[in-house]
């Protein structure tokens, strides 16, 4: 196979939408494409400023039932400018832009396929670390995730309850993807 | 592809400047050089002594729309003394010295490769670690960022507000890359 495209690409600062879920990442091969895409990493980063003392949300990936809309389409950073994207690959944000509001994206989560927790202040003393947190395995490095034509990957937020996702949660998405043919 | 040199380079320590955006760091591969640089780490450390409740700042990874320009160029560290950098490729820094006045890289940011949060101190408590921030992920060790000649990559500080970038915050950006032909 061909590595066509290298792609990465990072949302906008999405805030917590105080709903549950809320779809807040998309990375889609749409019908017709003539590439497979593999995704090879996919992280979530986050800021909270506010206290939470009940259970954190999840931040669950899956396949999605059917292919997204809405939301906001981003631009695909290129690792390598001599190689194209083929445009039937569509990452979409939640977002327009950093800390703006909801651009919502329609999906409906499939198979689960991981889940991470990332942090949350129990109470707002003290040094705030904000790491990157897989949102799929290391392994994915090298058995990557596949997306045939009229597939999509989605992350969302889960959250016991709407209000453990509030505006005062933010959050970043990055991934990296290659397109082979 | 022959690898005509192996370089690390490390900022000056750069305090934060009261605004946003705030340009850090650049690695250019200017016009004729006769080499791709590959960019295979990118990484940001650091300490921030000041109090921040409100979300942190972002530091974005992006391909700039043009050449930048300003700053101060840095000595490129060599992994091999029988390897010879092109002159072509420069790295440029946001101070002139550890802790020194602003020293300001001209840039405009491009398609967003990552982006990465760093740490915050919410109060004044304990320990504070200061931990390496990926500003690119770890699978660019196999797939690197490529720039061809008059291409360049830029990490900057991107507040939500410039008060949370306050001179109370210190950075370095560290870099690995390759030169091949």
């Amino acid at each position: 196979m061909a590595v066509n495209f290298q792609g990465m690409v990072s949302t906008w600062r999405t805030l917590g939408s105080a709903a549950t879920p809320q779809n807040i990442f998309t990375i889609e091969n749409t019908s017709g494409s003539t590439q497979t895409v593999y995704v090879r990493r996919l992280v979530v980063l986050c800021d909270k400023t506010a206290v939470l003392t009940s259970v954190l949300p999840l931040y669950i990936v899956s396949r999605a039932t059917a292919i997204p809309t809405g939301g906001t389409a981003l631009n695909k950073g290129s690792l390598d400018t001599a190689q194209s994207s083929v445009a039937n690959v569509t990452c979409r944000a939640a977002t327009t832009a950093d800390g703006a509001a909801a651009s919502a994206i329609t999906a409906t989560a499939g198979d689960r396929m991981w889940s991470a927790y990332t942090m949350r202040l129990h109470t707002a003393v003290g040094q705030v670390l904000s790491p990157e947190f897989l949102a799929l395995p290391n392994l994915c490095q090298s058995y990557p995730v596949k997306l045939l034509a009229n597939q999509a990957l989605l992350v969302q937020i889960v959250a016991s309850a709407g209000s453990s996702n509030p505006a005062t949660d933010h959050l970043v998405v990055n991934c990296m993807w290659t397109e082979e043919a | 592809m022959a690898i005509t040199f192996q370089g690390m380079v490390s900022t000056f320590r750069i305090v934060g400047t009261g605004a946003t955006p705030h340009n850090l760091f650049t690695i250019e591969n200017q016009n004729g050089s006769g080499v791709s640089v590959y960019i295979r780490r990118l990484v940001i450390m650091m300490d921030k002594t000041g109090a921040l409740a409100t979300p942190s700042p972002l530091y974005r990874t992006s391909r700039p729309i043009l050449m930048p320009t300003g700053g101060t160029a840095l000595n490129k560290g060599n992994m091999d003394t029988a390897l010879t950098s092109s002159a072509q490729v420069v790295c440029r820094s946001a101070t002139a010295s550890d802790g020194g006045g602003a020293s300001a890289i001209t840039a405009t940011f491009g398609d967003v490769l990552w982006e990465t949060y760093g740490m915050r101190v919410h109060t004044q408590a304990g320990q504070v670690l200061g931990l390496e921030s990926l500003l690119i992920p770890t699978e660019t060790l196999t797939y690197p960022v490529k720039l061809l000649n008059n291409q360049a990559l830029l990490v900057q500080v991107l507040a939500p507000y410039a008060a949370a970038n306050p001179s109370t915050d210190h950075f370095v950006v560290n870099c690995y890359w390759t030169e091949e032909t």
